[in-house]
């Protein structure tokens, strides 16, 4: 519309509250960083201040301290073998729910809804119980397979509404021309599914690797603890040597930030899908 | 990507563990997130190993928290550690009344072991005559204050409750917060309300709950001791927005001098370690309150932490050869020297390890003292723990009405069954 783009008064306030918002979100992030090379004294004095000196004692406890790098690639397994199966699952269902419409649909809906209902406190005994008969306690796949199943009914709901979207001529189409049920579903739906898929997935990916209660309950062995409940290592009852936690949460946050350079387009979309109607 | 490679993908996760070999000891602790208690714990394990090389250990380790969680979980699926860590009290008892715990008099008695253990200690640990787990340590509340500040600034340390209100109004002139309180997770303001009933009424207030004494009750100096608290807060002598704030954070305000005073537990000694330059931690009592009916010289002190065995636990001998290691005094004496804290073992809280404040409090304070009066979010049940944090918290906000927060505090005691 506007031919000619000029500097208005508003735009100086825009600019200025943006620059607000963007120091206010950032600085608790340079905040961490310099506040890693402090010693605790240092921090207690002042928890603001710049660091007098620069010491990396601080990363050297936070690497000493736990296994940081075993509890990274534990979290990095459990975040893939949940979030695989997961969106496997949840493809396939999603698909059914929404292309096959028998009359008893509604119900397999409803106890889909249901089953988001139960808080994850109120399974945990009998998953422990279930766990042990199995004896997948102590392990990845123990944390996997109760993960995915908890969130399998949501992500069904985001691939059934994608399916939805979908013309039904494209599928009446297939069947037309002699396609077989599954080779509509491989070989027509699934290639278009792909954006869905990974949306599902990259949702799934941040809330498994933020999780948690379920390894923290399930996993004995330090070695196969996972970051979020590594880190908990380093906050103390009483005294907590703040320097050396912040050092480990950054190293912690090193995976998830090479994530998210690599797929921020994808993650900032996956994010908004369904915010606006294309 | 075909969905095959995925499938075949989730199956490569399978990814399977040895279970605990048969004949091992499972022991699970929270000595951990903190540096005191991981070098406890390290030590206590090597020198245990040197010791009995016989005996295999299966050690878990979780920071208290997440430790509770753990812990309740895996009691409540019927697969418990074989020895464990546990709070005394409330936490200990609800593991008892399952039939979960070992009664361990048989071996107390023996060789001397029960005898090496404060009675008062050991009284926490127990049920209806019966010993369910041995107590480590004994933490006690008292005042603390930075001796330069009061120096500098010509502060006495009060000695009765209406010098320290006193004291506390010449300090806000001053700038500066009166008493540090970072009250977000509950338990620190209780030792404001339990010290002043204990002064108000005596001590052993919840444990005649918890002992189904009929004439248990807060009295009418429970809604008293809540108004006090009610005063505190109200004339502005706590931190703004205490109520959410943390612990740690309200000891930040207290270790640069911004508060003058923290109401706090011997864990102060430990966390005053990286105080500033120039910082000197003293102690005083609880001052007496005029009037009060309860013995002035109470302290509020209460066992800690306990070790305790599973009724499940196959290998029960090895398990209680575990327990009396680790409450030996050689192990205790060293736990007093890494953690400052005093210990349940008779003679093992020694000055060379103690330190001068800590000894001072464990050989003067605690041995003057009348009656010690374990802590009583602890002792009462989990339920009754969580009405006594929210109606005290009520309190502090002005939301809540003494009188009304006494009621809910005495229903809920006396709902337990």
């Amino acid at each position: 519309m506007a031919a000619v783009r000029r500097w208005t008064a508003t735009n100086t306030v825009v600019l200025f509250l943006l620059t607000l918002h963007v120091l206010l979100v950032i600085f608790p992030f340079i905040w961490m960083i310099y506040s890693t090379f402090k010693t605790n004294k240092e921090f207690m004095r002042s928890v603001w201040s710049f660091p007098t000196s620069f010491s990396l004692d601080a990363y050297v406890g936070a690497w000493s301290g736990g296994a940081l790098g075993g509890y990274a690639v534990n979290s990095l397994l459990i975040m893939a073998g949940a979030t695989v199966l997961t969106v496997a699952v949840a493809t396939l269902a999603g698909y059914a729910l929404s292309v096959y419409r028998p009359r008893w649909m509604p119900a397999v809906e409803l106890s889909l809804t249901a089953a988001m209902a139960i808080p994850a406190y109120v399974a945990l005994v009998p998953l422990v119980v279930m766990l042990r008969g199995a004896g997948l306690l102590d392990t990845h796949m123990g944390v996997v397979l109760p993960t995915a199943a908890f969130n399998v009914p949501v992500t069904i709901f985001i691939m059934q509404a994608f399916f939805n979207t979908l013309p039904r001529e494209l599928f009446d189409a297939a069947r037309m021309d002699g396609a077989s049920e599954w080779s509509i579903f491989a070989k027509v739906a699934l290639p278009i599914a792909r954006p869905a898929m990974f949306t599902a997935a990259i949702v799934n990916m941040i809330w498994v690797w933020n999780d948690f209660l379920f390894p923290v309950v399930f996993i004995n062995n330090p070695a196969r603890k996972t970051l979020p409940v590594g880190l908990t290592d380093f906050v103390g009852e009483h005294i907590t040597n703040y320097p050396v936690m912040l050092a480990a949460i950054l190293i912690a946050a090193i995976a998830p930030l090479v994530l998210f350079i690599f797929f921020e387009r994808q993650i900032t979309a996956a994010l908004l899908g369904g915010a606006v109607k294309e | 990507m075909g969905l095959k490679r995925l499938l075949i993908a989730g199956a490569a996760m399978v990814l399977t563990a040895l279970p605990a070999a048969a004949g091992e000891l499972s022991f699970w602790h929270a000595y951990a997130g903190q540096q005191d208690k991981v070098d406890f714990i390290n030590f206590a394990l090597d020198e245990f190993a040197k010791a009995h090389p016989d005996i295999k250990l299966d050690v878990v380790a979780a920071e208290q928290s997440a430790y509770k969680a753990k812990l309740n979980t895996a009691m409540a699926s019927g697969n418990p550690p074989d020895v464990f860590y546990t709070l005394p009290g409330g936490f200990l008892n609800a593991f008892v009344n399952g039939g979960q715990m070992y009664a361990l008099d048989a071996d107390l008695a023996k060789d001397g072991w029960g005898a090496s253990f404060l009675e008062s200690a050991l009284a926490q640990t127990s049920k209806d005559g019966h010993a369910y787990a041995v107590p480590v340590d004994v933490d006690s509340v008292v005042f603390w204050y930075d001796k330069a500040l009061f120096a500098e600034n010509g502060w006495a340390v009060p000695s009765s409750y209406d010098e320290l209100l006193a004291l506390a109004e010449k300090i806000k002139g001053e700038g500066i917060v009166p008493f540090a309180l970072g009250n977000k997770d509950a338990w620190p303001a209780t030792f404001w309300f339990q010290y002043l009933e204990m002064r108000l009424k005596g001590s052993g207030v919840v444990s005649a709950f918890v002992n189904k004494d009929a004439k248990a009750a807060l009295g009418d100096e429970g809604t008293k001791a809540l108004e006090h608290v009610a005063a505190l807060s109200s004339k502005g002598y706590f931190p703004i927005g205490f109520n959410g704030m943390g612990d740690q954070e309200a000891n930040m305000l207290f270790l640069n001098g911004q508060a003058a005073m923290m109401l706090n537990g011997t864990w102060q000694i430990g966390a005053s370690a990286d105080a500033p330059e120039g910082f000197e931690l003293g102690y005083f009592a609880f001052p007496t309150v005029a009037g009060g009916a309860g013995d002035q010289s109470d302290v509020l002190a209460g066992v800690a932490a306990t070790f305790g065995i599973s009724e499940k636990a196959e290998n029960k001998a090895d398990a209680v050869t575990l327990l009396k290691f680790l409450t030996s005094s050689q192990v205790m004496t060293k736990y007093v020297e890494l953690r400052k804290t005093m210990v349940t073992v008779k003679d093992a809280t020694t000055e060379a390890a103690a330190g001068p404040v800590l000894f001072d409090i464990s050989s003067k304070l605690m041995a003057e003292a009348g009656h010690l009066d374990p802590f009583y979010d602890t002792a009462m049940p989990p339920a009754a723990t969580n009405i006594y944090y929210t109606s005290l918290q009520g309190v502090l906000d002005g939301s809540v009405p003494p009188a009304d927060a006494a009621k809910r505090l005495e229903d809920a005691l006396r709902a337990d069954k």
